[in-house]
Parts: C-alpha cells; sequence; structure tokens
C-alpha cells in the first residue's frame, strides 16, 4: 500500500477583501502533485488575488494555505519559497541591470542558502554549473551574456521560468504565461512548460486568457466568477457548461 | 585577476610606500585624511551603489568609530585592537540603527538615519564621558612593534594598510553571492522575495557591513587627527561620501575611491586659492553629475557609446548603469581587477 503524497496545493475557504470588495470569496482549490492546473476566469474573477494569497503577497482575511501539507498561511513570501513555492509574474520580473546568466545566478545562490554568504566567492563558481543547465533546458543557452532588458518578453518569461525552476519547486505559480508573447512564441513555451512537466513531474497552477493554452496544458480547470469558484472538472467536461459559457459571453459583450 | 589588475595593484603599493617622501610631511595630514575618506566613502557604496540603500546617517558610525579609538587610545590599547574595537562599535550601531528602521524604505529610511545620525550628534556632544561639545583631544597610536606613530611617515603607512584590508573587505563582499544578490535586492526587491531572499534581512546585513566600514575609517581618523569632536558624527560628514561616490560613479567599485581623492584633493588645494571653494566644488558637482550621470568612472564607457551610437542601438549590450554594481564593473573598469562576476571572460562586449 502507498500514501499517496499531499497535494502540491490546497486553499481552503479563502476571503479575500480589499477596501470592501469581496475579492475572494469562501474559495476553494486542491491541486495533487503532479497535475497541471488551470484557474480561469473573466478578468476580476479573482485569480490574481488567489495567485497572490498562494505566493505570499496577499495574507487572506480568512481560510488558509497549504503547500505540500505545509501551513503557510502565515509565512511571508520569501519563506513560502522555501516550504516549495515559486512563481512567474505576469509581466516577467526580471533583473533588468543583470545578463541572464547572472539572473539566474541570484536564483541559484538564493536556493542553495549561499546567498548570505559575503567573505567568499566560492557559491558563486559552484552556481556556475546549475545555472548552465537551468538556462539549456529553457534554451536560454546562446543569451546568456545578454542583458535582461535587452530580451524580447517571451525570453524574459522564459528566463522567469527557470529562474523558479532551480529553486526546485513544489508547485510552480505560472501568472498568464504567454501574454504578450507571439503566436510562435506561445506554442514554444506551450511546448516547453508541457516537456517540463513529462520531465519532472512538476505541479503548475497556473492563468491563461488563451483558451488554447488552458486546453493544450491543464489536467483539470478552476472556473473563478466574481470570486468564487464556479465549478472544477475535466476541462472537456467544462468547457461544455452553460454557466461557463454565459460568463464569458458576458464578460466579452 | 587579470594582469592589468596585477600592475595597477603594483603601481598603487609603489606610489603608497614612496608617497610620504614625494609629498613632504606638510601635506601629508591632507593625504591621510584623503585615504580615509576613501574607506569611508567606498563603504557607504555598498548601500549606494550595491543594495540600493540611502543612508544619511552614515555619519553616526564613523563618529562612535573615532569614539572608540579615542577611549580606548587613553588606555594605551594596541593599535590593531582599538581598531577592531572601532570596527565592532560601528557595526553595533548600525546594526541597531538598521532595527529601528527595519520596516523603512526609500526617503523615509533616509530621513530616519538622518535623524538617528542627528541625534546621537547631539548626544554626544552632551556627554561628559565623551568630552562633550570639545570632544576628546591628546589621542595618540601607541607604537607597535617598536614602529613610533608620531613620525608622520609611519602614521601614513597605518592608515594606508588599514584602509587596504578595509577596501579588500568590501571587494571581496562585492564579488560574493551576498553582494550579487544585494544587486538583485537594489534593481527588484520583489523579485528577489519571491526568490527567497528575505529582503529585510539582507538590507540589515548589508547596514551593519557598511558601518563597520564606516566604524574602521572613524578609528583611522582619530589617531590621524589626534582630538575626535562631536563634528565628525554632524550630517555633513555623511553628505560628504556621498558627494564622493557621486562623483567618481556609484556604479564601479573604485567610483568612490576616485570621488575621495579628487574631492579632497579639491577642498585642500582650492582652500589656499579661494575662499569660495564650495561654490567651485558646487559647479564641478552639476557639471558631472549632467554630463556624466554615472561618474567620472564612466568616461570610457562613455566615449564608447558615443563612438559606436549607431551600432548598437539604445539596448546595446553592456549599457551600464547602477547595475554595474552586480558583474563588479563597468566595461573599462579603470585599474582593473576586474573579471565578470560570474565569470566567462570570452565574451565581454559582443553578443549578437
Amino acid at each position: 500500500m502507498t500514501t499517496t503524497p499531499p497535494p502540491a496545493v490546497e486553499v481552503r475557504n479563502v476571503v479575500k477583501r480589499f477596501a470592501g470588495n469581496t475579492a475572494l470569496d469562501d474559495v476553494e482549490l486542491t491541486v495533487p502533485a503532479g497535475q497541471v492546473h488551470a484557474v480561469i476566469g473573466p478578468n476580476g474573477a479573482g485569480k490574481s488575488t488567489l495567485f497572490a494569497v498562494i505566493a505570499g503577497e496577499h495574507r487572506p482575511d480568512r481560510g488558509t494555505v497549504h503547500i505540500a501539507g505545509q501551513n503557510v498561511t502565515s509565512m511571508a513570501a520569501h519563506r513560502r519559497v522555501k516550504a516549495g513555492v515559486a512563481r512567474a509574474f505576469q509581466v516577467a520580473r526580471v533583473f533588468a541591470e543583470m545578463t541572464v546568466e547572472e539572473n539566474v545566478t541570484v536564483a541559484v545562490v538564493a536556493a542553495h542558502g549561499t546567498s548570505r554568504v559575503f567573505w567568499s566567492g566560492g557559491g558563486l563558481r559552484r552556481a556556475r554549473r546549475p545555472v548552465a543547465e537551468a538556462l539549456e533546458e529553457m534554451r536560454l543557452g546562446d543569451l546568456r551574456k545578454r542583458q535582461a532588458r535587452a530580451l524580447s518578453q517571451g525570453d524574459r518569461k522564459r528566463l522567469e521560468i527557470a529562474m523558479a525552476l532551480v529553486l526546485e519547486p513544489k508547485l510552480l505559480l505560472l501568472d498568464e504565461p504567454t501574454a504578450g508573447m507571439s503566436p510562435e512564441e506561445t506554442a514554444a513555451t506551450v511546448e516547453l512548460v508541457h516537456e517540463l512537466w513529462t520531465h519532472t513531474g512538476l505541479t503548475v497552477l497556473l492563468t491563461e486568457h488563451d483558451m488554447q493554452v488552458v486546453f493544450g496544458l491543464a489536467q483539470q480547470l478552476t472556473v473563478l466568477n466574481r470570486g468564487t469558484v464556479l465549478c472544477t472538472g475535466d476541462p472537456a467536461v467544462v468547457r461544455e457548461r452553460e454557466d461557463v459559457r454565459e460568463i464569458y459571453l458576458g464578460a466579452s459583450t | 585577476m587579470t594582469r592589468r589588475g596585477v600592475a595597477g595593484l603594483v603601481a598603487l603599493v609603489v606610489l603608497a610606500v614612496v608617497w610620504p617622501q614625494i609629498i613632504g610631511s606638510g601635506q601629508l595630514f591632507f593625504w591621510d585624511t584623503a585615504v580615509i575618506a576613501v574607506l569611508f566613502a567606498t563603504s557607504v557604496n555598498l548601500l549606494f551603489g550595491s543594495a540600493g540603500i540611502p543612508s544619511f546617517g552614515q555619519a553616526a558610525f564613523y563618529g562612535v568609530g573615532a569614539y572608540a579609538v579615542a577611549k580606548v587610545a587613553g588606555h594605551a590599547w594596541p593599535v590593531p585592537a582599538a581598531l577592531v574595537l572601532a570596527v565592532v562599535v560601528g557595526g553595533v550601531v548600525a546594526f541597531a540603527t538598521s532595527l529601528l528602521t527595519w520596516r523603512t524604505a526609500g526617503l523615509a529610511f533616509a530621513m530616519l538615519t538622518l535623524a538617528i545620525a542627528q541625534a546621537l550628534y547631539t548626544l554626544v556632544e552632551k556627554v561628559n564621558w565623551l568630552g562633550g561639545y570639545n570632544g576628546l583631544p591628546g589621542i595618540t597610536a601607541p607604537s607597535l612593534w617598536g614602529i613610533n606613530f608620531f613620525n608622520q611617515a609611519n602614521l601614513w603607512y597605518l592608515d594606508v594598510v588599514w584602509v587596504a584590508l578595509g577596501l579588500l573587505a568590501f571587494w571581496r563582499i562585492r564579488r560574493s553571492p551576498f553582494g550579487h544578490t544585494l544587486n538583485a535586492i537594489r534593481q527588484d526587491p520583489r523579485r528577489a522575495a519571491f526568490l527567497g531572499v528575505n529582503v529585510r534581512a539582507y538590507r540589515a546585513v548589508a547596514f551593519t557591513l557598511a558601518g563597520c566600514g564606516a566604524g574602521l575609517a572613524g578609528g583611522l581618523f582619530a589617531y590621524t587627527n589626534q582630538i575626535v569632536s562631536p563634528a565628525s558624527l554632524y550630517w555633513t560628514e555623511s553628505a560628504t561620501p556621498i558627494i564622493m561616490l557621486l562623483l567618481g560613479g556609484i556604479s564601479y567599485f573604485w567610483g568612490p575611491a576616485v570621488g575621495a581623492i579628487l574631492l579632497s584633493a579639491l577642498l585642500n588645494y582650492l582652500d589656499q586659492v579661494t575662499t569660495s571653494y564650495l561654490f567651485y566644488i558646487g559647479i564641478l558637482l552639476l557639471v558631472v553629475l549632467l554630463l556624466l550621470p554615472q561618474g567620472i568612472l564612466s568616461v570610457p564607457a562613455t566615449l564608447q557609446r558615443l563612438l559606436h551610437r549607431n551600432r548598437d542601438g539604445p539596448l546595446g549590450p553592456r549599457r551600464r548603469g547602477l547595475a554595474d554594481a552586480v558583474g563588479g564593473l563597468g566595461p573599462e573598469p579603470p585599474g582593473d581587477l576586474a573579471t565578470p562576476l560570474v565569470p566567462e571572460p570570452t565574451d565581454s562586449a559582443s553578443t549578437s
């Protein structure tokens, strides 16, 4: 008999209000380890707030967040990274005045715990190999000496994912991973994430507007609307639901 | 280390050894204060250039370092012990300051550091144990291994050796994973936090290390000046190293050093020519900041950019601002001790 691992992320009864507006109202979300899970919904549905609550940017007013079985509800963002959450932002945030390689190095020394060593450069030398590997994996090897601010938005996003991966997360949060990308870049990114998932069995939670990306990647879907969970389930089932179609049609007019 | 770096270092060492003969004992005191300013400004640049922490109260740590040495010099503490005490006291007071300012950043932090330093200044001025308004006079460095520091040249060597040790420490900090992480924090603290970096703690450590450097500089100043007064903690003492590092270039390791030598020399020599020297210093600062916003050390990079304007375009590969702090140094590091931070010497100026 094997014991099933705890879910990569478990959000229970989360309520988050901003100045009287309820952004998240009693939200429940469970993503088993190894799943690619997409959260969709119209603008203002609470997707970004949900991500911020999971990543530790916002504390929920009520409810709990567990990462791999560990209660992280009251943890600051930097401690949640140690608990296993890594994220990429909707508009990629990289260190613009560093090279691609130096960007990933920041992440590697943080993950190794050598970033606090100020008396020796050894940590940077030891970081070289994992940095090179991560860049290869995200196909950024040719750009490693490029200043991050000179990258296209697509390359920045892949750089951000490379930085997240070296943290060896239990849960990878991708906030609109293909926003701002050309169709070619989008296709390449979908393929890349899929490849990553097949190789590493990484748990991925993503939001996305592009339904092709969602249906190309996600094994489970959660639909958010006005801060509440409308439904969760298999993509093929969810897309046929009348209420889901309604909010999307309603949102687009 | 590159061959040019070694050559530069050897030249500096030789220069330091023969300097007392070149300059004559009349001007040596001024040069003592100039090299102390080099260390002080370099310590401040860990905050401004690397971590992006705007502190306007570094004189507090400089001052307590000076007072620490002044107090124990009377008890004939050996020089190294007294200076280590200055480092520790500077660091401890800086760490306490970083705890008081834990939740602030940016302008609020700058104002708080200024206020704390001014409060310490007022306090020191009132405390009889520290000599009150008049300070503590008659500080001398006791002989060490038979070397007598009443001799002006020996005092110069004392200052130079300790300044060199301090610079070496800051050089290593800058080239360490910690220094690399500080650069990341300066550019985007929120992004750094989401990589697992405890931003406030890192800032506190950087602030403490800068305080240690300021304390050492202050301790050396006590031996050199032979009297310590509350003026060492006054806010103008905090402003001077900031002007120095802006002049030299905050993104270069040697920027503060160049700025410190330049400003010290100007203050010294202009003072002998004109009473309105501050006016000319102001004009100089204005001109440098307008024409070379990245400081004097950016001249080679600026020239290169002017020459290659059309080739690289606005996003050319090695256009570096504050960020030079990262790879250590800009494209044409002066007296070069530099190799790129993530070492890979093959590709310095060309990307596709």
